[in-house]
C-alpha cells in the first residue's frame, strides 16, 4: 500500500510540473522511452532469464541468507544501472546525429535539449523505480550480518556505470565547448 | 529462450531509436571497434592469459563450482572496466586525429559525432554483452546452491 502511495506521489508531482508549465510537449519523447524499457526489460531477460519474473518477490518477501541478498541487491542494482546507462546511451545516440547533421548554432540548442530527455528517463526510472524497490530488499533483509565480500561486490558494480556515466558527460561537454567555440571564431 | 528474446529486445530498442535518428548506417565505424575489441582483448589476455577461456566456458555451464564464483564475477566486472578504458583511449585517440586534421570549421560538428561512437559501443558492449554474463553466472551458481540446500532438506 505504501509503495503504491508513493509510486502514485512521484506520477502526481511530474504530471502537475507537466501540466502547469505546458512542458508536456517537449519532455515526452517515445523513443527515449522505448529506448529506456527496450534496454531494461531486454537486458533484465539476457541476464536473468524466467528468474527475472520471480526476483521481484523479494521486494515484499524477506531475503533470509546471504546468497538471496547477493542475488536480490545485484538483480535491482543491475536494473538500475541499466537504466541510467540506456538514458546515457539515448543522449548520445540524440548527440552523434544532431552534430552529424547540424550546420549553424542555432539549430545546436533544441537538438541538445531533445537529447537530454532520454537522459532524464533513465536517471527517473532508476532512481525512483529500482532504488527504492532495492531499498526494501535491504530493509526487509532479515540476516545478521552482511558479509564483507559481498559488499565489495556490490559496491563495485556499482562504480563502473558511474564512470561510464561521468565519461558520457564529460564527452558531451567537452564536444560542446569546442563547438561553441569554433562558432564564435567563425 | 527468454535470453533470446531479451537480446533481440535489446537489439530492435536500439535499432529503431538508431534508425529513427537517420538511419543505421550512421553509427557504424569500424576503426573504433577495431580499437574497442583489441584493447578489450589484449588487456584480457595479459590479465587472465589462458584463463579467461575458462571463465568464458563457465558462462554456458548450468552449474558452477561454488570457488569460481567470486573469480568469475571479478573477470567480468574486470572486463567491463577494460571496455570503459578501451572507451576513453579510443575517444582520445580519435580526438588528437580530428583536431590535428580539421581543416574547416564547419566539419567540426560530424567529426566530434565519430569520437561518441567510442563512447556509445564501450557502454553497449559492456552493459549488453559482459554485464548479462556475469550475471547469468552468479544466478546459476546461486540456483545451484538453492537445488543442493532443497535436496539436503529433502533427505
Amino acid at each position: 500500500m505504501n509503495k503504491l502511495i508513493g509510486y502514485l506521489f512521484f506520477i502526481l508531482t511530474f504530471a502537475a510540473v507537466l501540466m502547469l508549465n505546458d512542458y508536456a510537449s517537449f519532455l515526452i519523447d517515445l523513443y527515449s522511452l522505448l529506448l529506456i524499457f527496450g534496454l531494461v526489460f531486454g537486458v533484465m531477460f539476457l541476464s536473468y532469464g524466467t528468474f527475472a519474473f520471480s526476483a521481484f518477490k523479494y521486494i515484499s518477501q524477506p531475503v533470509t541468507s546471504q546468497k538471496e541478498f547477493f542475488l536480490a541487491v545485484s538483480f535491482f542494482d543491475h536494473l538500475s544501472n541499466t537504466a541510467i546507462i540506456a538514458g546515457i546511451l539515448g543522449t548520445l545516440l540524440a548527440q552523434l546525429a544532431l552534430l552529424s547533421n547540424m550546420e549553424t548554432l542555432p539549430e545546436l540548442f533544441p537538438a541538445t535539449g531533445i537529447s537530454l530527455i532520454s537522459f532524464i528517463y533513465g536517471y527517473l526510472v532508476s532512481k525512483f523505480i529500482f532504488e527504492p524497490l532495492k531499498q526494501n530488499v535491504i530493509r526487509n533483509a532479515k540476516i545478521g550480518n552482511i558479509n564483507g565480500l559481498i559488499q565489495l561486490h556490490i559496491d563495485q558494480n556499482n562504480s563502473l556505470p558511474n564512470g561510464f556515466v561521468l565519461m558520457g558527460f564529460a564527452a558531451v561537454i567537452g564536444n560542446f565547448v569546442l563547438l561553441f567555440s569554433s562558432f564564435g571564431s567563425m | 529462450m527468454f535470453k533470446l528474446i531479451g537480446l533481440i529486445i535489446c537489439v530492435a530498442s536500439i535499432a529503431v531509436v538508431a534508425d529513427a535518428q537517420g538511419g543505421v548506417g550512421m553509427y557504424l565505424d569500424i576503426p573504433a571497434l577495431v580499437l574497442l575489441f583489441g584493447i578489450t582483448l589484449a588487456g584480457m589476455i595479459v590479465g587472465y592469459g589462458k584463463q579467461s577461456i575458462y571463465y568464458f566456458k563457465l558462462a554456458g555451464k548450468d552449474k558452477i563450482p561454488s570457488k569460481d564464483l567470486l573469480p568469475a564475477l571479478n573477470f567480468f566486472n574486470y572486463i567491463s572496466r577494460l571496455t570503459f578504458y578501451s572507451s576513453i583511449c579510443a575517444f582520445f585517440i580519435s580526438s588528437i586525429v580530428i583536431l590535428i586534421n580539421i581543416s574547416e570549421l564547419t566539419m567540426l560538428g560530424p567529426a566530434i559525432a565519430m569520437t561518441l561512437l567510442n563512447i556509445i559501443y564501450g557502454l553497449i558492449f559492456s552493459f549488453i554483452i559482459i554485464q548479462p554474463i556475469k550475471h547469468s553466472i552468479l544466478l546459476n551458481r546461486l540456483k545451484a546452491d538453492a537445488e543442493a540446500t532443497a535436496s539436503t532438506q529433502g533427505k
